[in-house]
């Protein structure tokens, strides 16, 4: 089994917990987006003597990826500022394209430039997929987009779709073309009927078409990697065990963690 | 017509030396750096063949990966490709201005003094110095 926990932590220096949260998790690939200083997070979560992380070179300031195991090795395909994707390698496992992404749009872009640059991204991933010469391909990041929008869920986008059933057809046909799907379990975490908390992110403009809470940070899954993954090991962590990133109102503690909620996820062999 | 294929190799050759090589000498003394330092300081080797091929290079460097992967060169050890000892550890100068002629080159004959040799190195005030500095400015 194999643990990844995703969080933008808003440049907080918040290394104690991080390393609370890796080692009462098993946290085997950490991936932080707006970590200004990798160096005390790095030296917080090898504090102990549990584990060693691990920095991996990445030439994005935005995304930085701790590895727990000197066995599990990143071989970068594609580097930009706000996304990069890499070859995953675990072993037992078989190799994995791990595409990190950070804050591809402003929050508040308009929908066309999200859709158009969520399309080039997703372009350049089929793109890497076709060389590399598989699509075992893993998506997380803060995408700065809700599930429901275009630049998530359209063909020449994201194309990520609600249900296994529809991304186990792996791809489908629009205008001549095929895009291949990817499935986005965050929807089954939408709202307050879910054990986690309503979203990731919580907004709050004087705007009439407010959302509140956004599952901005995502987990998207090719289909050919759907069958190592369990949606209930899918979570919006809340708490590391002994402080609550949450404030007495229930919204996301930007005051002492991060404006966003870590996510985390396994992939089982 | 087909032709049989004939093995004129002996089976020795795969049986390897019982002695550690001095690139594998040095990568173990690479990662146990790691180790020590909590992976805010990394040893990497890095190997290249010089002088048409007859030597193999070996240059030992200090990785910092929480500032920016910073690259600092401490020795370079070269011997011939088929033959391990003698070798010659070339300490590099910690200040890029130093003239060629005041770098430090140290022959070493057997696996015995190379070890040797290392500990004095990495116990070196310099060695050491350089190290606590890299960690420091990691953890700020």
């Amino acid at each position: 089994m194999t643990t990844f926990l995703f969080w933008n932590i808003h440049n907080k220096q918040i290394g104690a917990i991080i390393r609370t949260l890796a080692e009462r998790h098993k946290v085997d690939v950490l991936i932080l987006a707006e970590c200004q200083a990798p160096g005390a997070i790095l030296a917080a979560l090898n504090s102990s003597n549990k584990a060693l992380y691990y920095l991996n070179r990445s030439q994005s300031e935005r995304i930085r990826i701790f590895t727990r195991n000197s066995r599990i090795t990143l071989a970068y395909e594609h580097i930009e500022n706000k996304f990069i994707i890499c070859r995953l390698s675990i072993p037992k496992y078989q190799e994995i394209l791990l595409v990190a992404v950070h804050a591809l749009n402003g929050l508040h872009s308009s929908q066309e430039t999200k859709k158009f640059e969520a399309a080039r991204v997703a372009q350049i991933i089929r793109d890497v997929e076709a060389r590399v010469g598989h699509a075992r391909t893993l998506l997380v990041g803060d995408l700065n987009m809700n599930p429901f929008e275009v630049g998530v869920y359209a063909a020449a986008a994201f194309h990520s779709v609600m249900t296994r059933k529809i991304a186990l057809k792996k791809q489908r046909k629009v205008q001549g073309r095929y895009y291949p799907f990817f499935y986005n379990p965050m929807w089954g975490l939408f709202g307050d009927s879910t054990q986690g908390p309503p979203g990731t992110y919580y907004g709050s403009r004087s705007n009439h078409d407010e959302l509140f809470w956004h599952m901005i940070d995502q987990v998207l899954i090719r289909p050919d990697l759907l069958n190592l993954f369990r949606n209930e090991e899918l979570r919006i962590l809340t708490e590391d065990g002994r402080r609550s990133f949450l404030s007495r109102s229930g919204l996301p503690n930007a005051s002492i963690v991060s404006d966003h909620l870590p996510v985390l996820f396994k992939l089982n062999r | 017509m087909p032709t049989k294929n004939i093995d004129l190799w002996p089976k020795s050759i795969q049986a390897l030396p019982k002695e550690l090589s001095p690139v594998a000498i040095l990568r173990q003394q690479a990662s146990l750096l790691g180790q020590k330092t909590r992976n805010l300081v990394e040893g990497q080797v890095e190997t290249r063949t010089a002088d048409f091929q007859r030597f193999l290079h070996h240059s030992f460097y200090l990785i910092a990966p929480a500032l920016d992967f910073y690259k600092y060169p401490l020795f370079e050890v070269e011997h011939l490709a088929t033959y391990w000892y003698p070798l010659t550890i070339t300490m590099l100068p910690l200040d890029a201005r130093t003239p060629d002629e005041q770098v430090k080159k140290i022959e070493i004959d057997s696996e015995e003094k190379f070890m040797e040799e290392l500990k004095n190195i990495f116990a070196d005030e310099e060695t050491v110095g350089v190290i606590q500095k890299l960690i420091a400015q990691s953890q700020q």
